[in-house]
């Protein structure tokens, strides 16, 4: 705990110097992907709720730390490009088989956005489940005139590839190939 | 003869005169500010349905509505503009050049308006009519929504990367105080007798209750996860907050602050508005285009009305607009 409002002083000094405008601000942007799984739905269920296994199934993920636990749970994922993503839980919910989740760090390199909160959702669907990954998400210069690689199309294209190798990932994992 | 066919025509444009005068004085509508489509939405509450899509060129954030002059100022963020809206013509009328990042707006009352901007942590006042910004007014960091008495006298605002409330004088142009409440305070709701105001802090998922009295939190309720919109029903009986995550409205009492109903919505759902016969509420889903009808009386959502894309804040107008 104490390490983690370290960390987070940091991350506030860090931000307050270098001048990056705070999160939001800007209009919101969304990007809402869905992938049909060969695979009972509590079966894929159990893979997606498990907030630190998420290594084990998405391609552009390396590693995945899980700290803290109930409310308090974060989980800092180090991608194969270098960057890293803190991530904190918010809810899972085993009835509606939905876990959310938001970003606590500005990440360049690992993304080009300023923050994210994502629900990921599995439904029943024909032949096994559908999962949907949903995100609402800010670019990553939420100032009034980002340049092209920190803009909305920028954050929401990073977002969308970064969520659609998920999804292949987890189908990969769930169908067992 | 036909003097006959005349007079019953007559008659007959009498009643449905008659008809809709009596519908214009017992119909609350609701306004919708679609960001992604730059629309604000007039949802006729007698029938739930969409009366009119009024177009706002650009992404306005949120709005405020002047009863007096009948008018809506929408915040332009992108652009550093407030649209003017006439309700009667249903039009923008103008557009007020003010600069920076405005976000939350709120009017006091006597034609000057109160504009938050987001990323140079202040609040101008604004001339609703030249645009002339009057004065500006240092607050906390990142301000969001604003809030307004009645009377115009007082300005609330919910400081989000500060984690307090500015109060500003809006005739001595002085901030009284900054109360201290949860991590990233975005929503405002003040209570018909005005002596509450309620806070919905987005990341300590908490409801802050001040005292407007004595300018201090008496409660802070655990929420569901990023309680994004707020409204008390015009009885002061209870508190609605939407829930981004998970999709809900929970309902909490005003006298206990504890949750006794919580209903599912779209998604990301994000401003709230109650209609003032309290029986009826309106939120905006973000992620899902649309505003959820509910039944307050029964706690249950009745309707689904689909609208322009990225609805994020509601308000209601007064019984005659």
């Amino acid at each position: 705990m104490a390490v983690k409002l370290r960390s987070l002083l940091i991350i506030a000094s860090i931000l307050s110097c270098s001048g990056v405008a705070s999160a939001h601000g800007p209009t919101p942007q969304k990007v809402d992907e869905k992938i049909t799984i060969a695979a009972p739905p509590a079966d894929v269920w159990k893979i997606v709720k498990d907030f630190g296994a998420i290594g084990s199934w998405h391609p552009l993920v390396t590693q995945a730390k899980v700290e803290g636990s109930g409310s308090d749970t974060t989980r800092t994922l180090t991608l194969k490009s270098g960057g890293t993503l803190v991530d904190s839980l918010d809810a899972i919910d085993d009835k509606a088989m939905e876990i959310d989740y938001r970003l606590q760090n500005q990440d360049f390199t690992a993304l080009p956005v300023s923050s994210y909160s994502d629900a990921i959702t599995v439904q029943p669907a024909a032949g096994g489940s559908e999962v949907e990954w949903i995100s609402r998400l800010y670019r990553f210069d939420t100032g009034n005139e980002p340049p092209d690689d920190k803009n909305d199309e920028a954050a929401v294209k990073g977002s969308t590839d970064f969520i659609k190798a998920g999804l292949e990932g987890l189908k990969k994992k769930a169908e067992g190939k | 003869m036909r003097a006959r066919i005349h007079v019953a025509a007559l008659m007959s444009a009498i009643a449905t005169a008659l008809r809709g005068a009596v519908a214009m004085a017992s119909t609350q509508n609701v306004y919708v500010l679609s960001q992604d489509d730059g629309i604000l939405s007039v949802i006729d509450t007698s029938t739930d349905e969409i009366a009119a899509k009024i177009a706002i060129t650009g992404k306005p954030a949120a709005f405020t509505i002047d009863t007096a002059s009948r008018r809506v100022f929408a915040t332009l963020p992108d652009t550093g503009e407030i649209a003017v809206v006439d309700l009667d013509r249903r039009a923008v009328l103008s557009v007020l050049k003010v600069g920076g990042q405005p976000f939350g707006i709120a009017s006091d009352k006597t034609g000057r308006l109160f504009v938050g901007d987001w990323s140079a942590n202040r609040i101008s006042i604004v001339d609703e009519k030249t645009g002339t910004i009057e004065a500006t007014l240092s607050v906390g960091r990142a301000p969001a929504h604003l809030v307004a008495t009645r009377d115009g006298s007082r300005v609330y605002v919910a400081d989000r990367e500060s984690n307090s409330v500015s109060v500003i004088d809006t005739k001595s142009l002085k901030i009284l105080t900054e109360i201290p409440v949860g991590r990233a305070p975005f929503a405002l709701a003040l209570s018909t007798d005005e002596k509450q105001l309620a806070v919905a802090n987005v990341q300590a998922a908490t409801l802050s209750i001040v005292d407007t009295a004595t300018l201090q939190v008496t409660s802070s309720a655990a929420t569901r996860a990023m309680p994004y919109g707020v409204a008390i029903t015009h009885d002061d009986s209870e508190i609605l907050v939407s829930n981004q995550h998970g999709g809900t409205v929970s309902i909490f009492d005003v006298k206990t602050h504890a949750s006794h109903a919580e209903i599912k919505v779209g998604r990301y759902p994000e401003g709230v508005a109650v209609l003032k016969n309290g029986r009826k509420a309106y939120v905006a889903n973000w992620f899902s285009g649309s505003v959820s009808v509910l039944d307050l009386e029964n706690k249950i959502e009745i309707k689904k009305i689909k609208c322009p894309e990225g609805p994020r804040m509601v308000l209601t107008g007064g019984a005659d607009h």
